[in-house]
């Protein structure tokens, strides 16, 4: 699905600050809505063959010019239908992180660390661009200073990041063999240790009765 | 049908375009308007522009073909010297007579309509781009070359728009 791995260009277009009701208490939650021009290719994060659906090739070309001063050329610049309206995506994405560029270095960025991503609409135009406009929600993370700072930035260029949640393998423990009383710094016992010992070491034996 | 687009100005371009492929594209040729000092000291050469249409007419058969053409309307922003506005409009009216005389209808584009079709902002980089994409022959390898982009943009624009 839709996302933007290193910080890229785009548009705060709007901030929109709520208050939701999570039982009895009342959460600061924001909307931001975010425009953005991508390359066509941004299509096939969305559904694998929408680009050939909606894009084709320059039909009699000479040259090819892949590459002008750095600028990357799309090699399906073509729309089948010019004159089609935006097109909707459903798509609901939970738990992203989201991060704005603001100041000197990667710590100053404004992150939210879980956000919800949707109301995607793609206009797409002629030549190879996406006009892309999604919503992000969020009601964590955020602070007097960072709703400040969103505000400031409406209608702004701003580079962004949008990246998915980690998911973390599910790791198997090993069965420990620390005993209580036992630093877990300690080598570990095997149970032939505990056979032979009878006790843990550092801990008073057991009352034998 | 063959279609011209013309980016106006100074420094711009005109390019013809048919049958999906690019056939000419040159920089608007210009000479001095007989003024040595001031913003403004150059014009639309008219002589050499009539030249280079009734070339590309009898290399592409304007007379059996249906030619049109589309140039970028210039707009009257205050913010620009006065002399900047009247060099644009002393343009844009000799284009539109040349063009419209030896070659086809006119039909005046203003940036918005034709940028917006392309997603376009201000950056002509992108618009060298998007020419390149839309036609792999387009002479526009250097920076200077955008409007040479901008007039192939504009052509292709109403070639789509009229299809």
């Amino acid at each position: 699905m839709f996302q933007l791995p290193s910080f890229t260009y785009a548009t705060l277009s709007n901030l929109n600050t709520r208050i939701e009701k999570h039982g009895d208490e009342s959460v600061s939650a924001v909307d931001i809505s975010i425009s953005y021009d991508a390359p066509n290719t941004v299509l096939e994060q969305f559904s694998p063959g929408l680009l050939d659906a909606f894009y084709k090739e320059a039909e009699l070309g000479d040259d090819s010019q892949g590459v002008i001063d750095g600028l990357e050329i799309t090699g399906k610049p073509l729309l089948r239908h010019p004159q089609m309206a935006p097109i909707k995506f459903t798509n609901e994405m939970a738990g992203h992180r989201f991060a704005i560029d603001y100041g000197i270095g990667d710590d100053s960025a404004l992150v939210l660390p879980s956000v919800d991503v949707g109301k995607f609409s793609l206009e797409l135009k002629e030549g190879g661009t996406v006009s892309m406009k999604f919503r992000i929600q969020a009601n964590q993370g955020l602070t007097e200073q960072i709703i400040g700072k969103l505000a400031m930035l409406i209608s702004q260029e701003v580079r962004i990041q949008l990246t998915p949640p980690e998911v973390k393998p599910e790791a198997e423990e090993e069965p420990s063999l620390v005993l209580p009383g036992m630093d877990e710094e300690d080598k570990p016992l095997t149970p032939e240790d505990v056979f032979i010992g009878g006790v843990v070491p550092g801990s008073e034996p057991a009352a034998v009765h | 049908m063959l279609v011209l687009g013309c980016d106006p100005g100074v420094t711009g371009a005109l390019s013809l375009i048919g049958n999906g492929r690019l056939l000419e594209c040159e920089d608007l040729p210009m000479c001095s308007n007989g003024l040595t000092d001031g913003k403004v000291t150059r014009w639309l050469d008219v002589d050499a522009m009539a030249k280079i249409v009734k070339d590309w007419s009898a290399r592409h058969d304007f007379a059996r073909e249906s030619v049109v053409v589309a140039i970028e309307r210039p707009i009257a922003m205050p913010s620009l010297p006065s002399t900047t506005t009247a060099s644009s409009f002393d343009t844009f009216g000799a284009l539109r007579a040349v063009l419209g005389m030896l070659a086809g209808p006119v039909t005046p584009v203003t940036p918005r309509d034709w940028k917006s079709f392309y997603g376009l902002g201000t950056n002509k980089n992108d618009s060298r781009a998007k020419a390149a994409a839309l036609y792999p022959s387009a002479p526009v390898k250097q920076a200077k070359h955008h409007n040479r982009a901008e007039a192939i943009l504009i052509a292709h624009w109403h070639m789509r728009a009229m299809s």
